[in-house]
């Protein structure tokens, strides 16, 4: 339907849904004309964006914007920015909207296709216009944005930031021309600034302050909030800038900071975060993570069970969009990696579903784990951590996959704590054959001298008190032991067959199957009566 | 353009506020005296000490000769927190040169030798390392991790190897305060640390299904 300048109702929507249907593509050799369709996507969102009708907007950020991306731009980019200016005949190319369209045209660019080095720089100029047009401002900006669209900015900003990190690192794959526009245009994407922005977008609606009183039950109020913060699109910015700071730190290998992010924030599930799916499964990976490299395995089990229970229930929301699904599937395997090794250490309680996932995928490794074989845990680490980053990349750098590169690093300080707990699992193993046995007949099964036992048995306590994090209402499988001199008494735990979750699984697969029968009885052609044959 | 400019500089203006990790290269002599200040005092600001590490990481620019001293005395701070985490996030931070000098591999040795409790192994190593011996506050921060870990797992010890734990006291009188220090008592050849019995009670561990795994069935029809 053809931009007519008015905007009627309900009746538009309907019409306007009929746009992103693939029309027959206008092809032009030239390449410069721009389809019909996202003409009028153009024209709408642009519309839409100034009268502030947020529902639409949302509307065609998460369905049509992804729609014509499909159609329309596969191997290439959106019309650049200029063009959009003059067709939505928007005068001042600062103006938010053209701020904004950049924004997707270069997140676009990444997705698809391929980043120049001018695209990085002019993408992080295009983010500092973007956050110094919230930021500066001496009042609450007017715009309301989409929840998922704020979260889709940052999560871009630094995912974009991470990339040209890695850009930098692969010295040998970096011309001439680009090393000279890096030392020209060394102010592009320091991680310093980087890390302010997203410190600042925090205190400008002085989210922590917000989120405390949440924490404590209390209505969030202008005294509390400020002038900013009483508006929501400086909270939900504020508040995805904690999990984009999050995953940063995490990134960088500050675990203590990327804590002190979300020590305010409620992990569960009717919480800010529950706004943007995407945002809730990376803050729980990043968490997760944090806490397993401090070896709180008890809090990474905790998290990721939940969040991987939310993603086996919502798994159908997220079929039709390949981007977010890829993502959303990747995330999962690394977290089942994780609890592989988190579960070994810290023998919680999983949830049958889970358990089944990790069986699938990781099977043999978590055999390989269970054999004392060492080399599996640099496998699974492989597999489960994030991409790390170096904060500073000089032209010599060492690849970031090598031993001393950020990622090698971070392995070292994992590794150490696979070496503290060696032992214990064998341990373990024998203390769960009995109720109490004297310290000297362990010694001989181990063939340890007594005092070293004696150290492995307090080494076993000390571990897992520390894995214990801050408690809550898991079910623990670890024995439990106390020595009496040269006597060690054991905990006798029974756990009573579940049956539960394996029932629920199989309720549900027996209603999909009852679907598939039924829906193919309704399909199949109906059989032609016999008649009966008379001579 | 001017207004680009200008965007750039609202987004890298950096204050000298705290904030979540906000850092000022030009604040790192201070941190430097600041930690220098906590070894002689005896006292412990683990966030300053991160800030250090973090400098270093961000701006290597700021790395001298004398750097790596500083590194250490961070790194044996924090080991002085254990059980706490500090340890850790300092470890996370270092550069390969940090971790390859041979006096932080010496206490990654001994931060090993505590984490895996290997008491009586720790008091003779670290009594070669002038570090530990020349750090206010070291041996009794060790003992009171030692103590903690003892607290945990033990009912009754044998009063001999509970003195090797402890390393070695100048005094009588000082294991006697440790003893009254935790409301330990001596009962001839091993000394009572507390009832653990609960701990190893007979529990029977039951199901719960929370209500969002059966949801789905209710909306079967």
């Amino acid at each position: 339907m053809a931009w007519t300048g008015n905007t009627g109702g309900g009746q538009q929507m309907a019409h306007m849904q009929m746009m992103y249907y693939p029309t027959p593509a206008v092809e032009s050799s030239s390449g410069d004309e721009v389809a019909e369709a996202v003409v009028n996507f153009l024209k709408w969102l642009y519309h839409f964006i100034n009268t502030n009708e947020i529902y639409h907007v949302e509307n065609m950020y998460e369905d049509g914007f992804y729609k014509i991306s499909e159609f329309y731009f596969k191997d290439k980019p959106w019309p650049a920015p200029e063009v959009v200016q003059e067709i939505t005949e928007e005068k001042d190319e600062q103006s938010i909207f053209m701020i904004l369209y950049r924004e997707l045209y270069y997140r676009h660019i990444y997705a698809r296709l391929k980043p120049t080095l001018e695209h990085r720089f002019d993408s992080y100029s295009n983010y500092c216009e973007l956050f110094a047009y919230l930021l500066a401002a001496d009042e609450p900006v007017k715009i309301e944005l989409p929840n998922k669209w704020l979260w889709d900015i940052i999560d871009e900003f630094v995912y974009q930031f991470q990339s040209f990190q890695q850009f930098k690192s692969k010295a040998g794959k970096i011309n001439e021309e680009e090393k000279n526009m890096l030392r020209d245009e060394d102010d592009a994407w320091k991680v310093t600034a980087v890390l302010n922005i997203l410190i600042q977008l925090t205190e400008k609606c002085n989210i922590n302050a917000q989120l405390q009183a949440i924490e404590a039950g209390e209505p969030v109020t202008e005294d509390i909030a400020g002038e900013f913060g009483m508006k929501t699109i400086y909270t939900m910015t504020g508040f995805f800038s904690l999990v984009g700071l999050l995953r940063l730190y995490c990134l960088l290998g500050d675990y203590h900071l990327a804590l002190s992010c979300i020590q305010h924030v409620a992990f569960k599930d009717k919480d800010m975060m529950a706004l943007v799916p995407a945002c809730q499964i990376t803050a729980n990976y990043y968490a997760g993570f944090a806490y397993f490299m401090i070896r709180k395995y008890a809090n990474t089990i905790q998290l990721y069970q939940s969040i991987l229970g939310y993603v086996q229930r919502t798994k159908q929301f997220f079929q039709n969009r390949s981007f977010q699904a890829e993502d959303i599937n990747k995330k999962n395997d690394q977290m089942l990696a994780l609890l592989a090794i988190s579960s070994y250490f810290c023998p919680l309680r999983l949830d049958e579903s889970v358990n089944i996932q990790i069986k699938e995928k990781h099977s043999e490794k978590v055999t390989r784990l269970q054999h004392g074989d060492m080399t599996v845990y640099d496998e699974l680490f492989f597999i489960g951590c994030p991409k790390f980053l170096s904060p500073v990349v000089s032209e010599n750098s060492s690849s970031p996959f090598g031993s001393s590169g950020p990622r090698g690093l971070q392995l070292q300080v994992f590794k150490a704590e696979v070496e503290q707990q060696r032992l214990i699992p064998t341990l373990r193993s024998f203390l769960k054959l009995y109720t109490s046995i004297p310290i000297s007949k362990l010694a001989k099964f181990l063939d340890m001298h007594e005092n070293e036992v004696r150290c492995c048995l307090m080494a076993f306590k000390h571990k897992k008190e520390i894995a214990k994090g801050h408690g809550g209402d898991q079910t623990t499988l670890d024995i439990d032991f106390y020595v009496d001199k040269d006597m060690i008494h054991i905990s006798d735990t029974k756990i009573a067959r579940h049956y539960g979750d394996y029932y629920v699984q199989q309720i549900l697969k027996l209603k999909e199957s009852n679907k598939m029968i039924i829906g193919a009885a309704l399909t199949t052609p109906a059989v032609a009566p016999v008649t009966p044959v008379t001579m | 353009s001017q207004d680009m400019i200008d965007d750039k500089a609202v987004v890298s203006t950096q204050s000298t506020g705290e904030g979540l990790g906000r850092l000022n290269p030009e604040k790192v002599d201070f941190y430097i005296d600041y930690i220098k200040f906590q070894v002689e005092h005896g006292f412990y600001d683990g966030d300053a000490n991160l800030n250090i590490l973090k400098l270093y990481q961000f701006s290597p620019d700021l790395i001298t000769r004398s750097s790596i001293d500083i590194v250490h005395l961070i790194l044996v701070k924090a080991l002085m927190q254990l059980p706490k985490e500090d340890y850790v996030f300092c470890r996370a931070q270092l550069s390969q040169d940090m971790i390859d000098d041979n006096l932080t591999k010496k206490i990654d040795d001994v931060a090993t030798l505590l984490e895996t409790c290997l008491f009586p192994k720790f008091w003779s190593v670290v009594q070669e390392e002038k570090i530990f011996s020349e750090m206010a506050g070291f041996v009794e921060a060790a003992r009171c991790f030692i103590c903690h870990v003892i607290q945990l797992t033990y009912k009754n010890i044998e009063i001999d190897f509970l003195k090797q734990l402890l390393g070695p006291l100048s005094t009588d009188q000082e294991f006697d305060e440790i003893l009254e220090r935790h409301s330990w008592e001596v009962n001839g050849d091993s000394v009572f640390i507390g009832h653990k019995e609960e701990m190893v009670e007979s529990k029977e561990i039951v199901e719960k299904m929370p209500i969002e795994v059966v949801r789905p069935l209710l909306a079967i029809r």
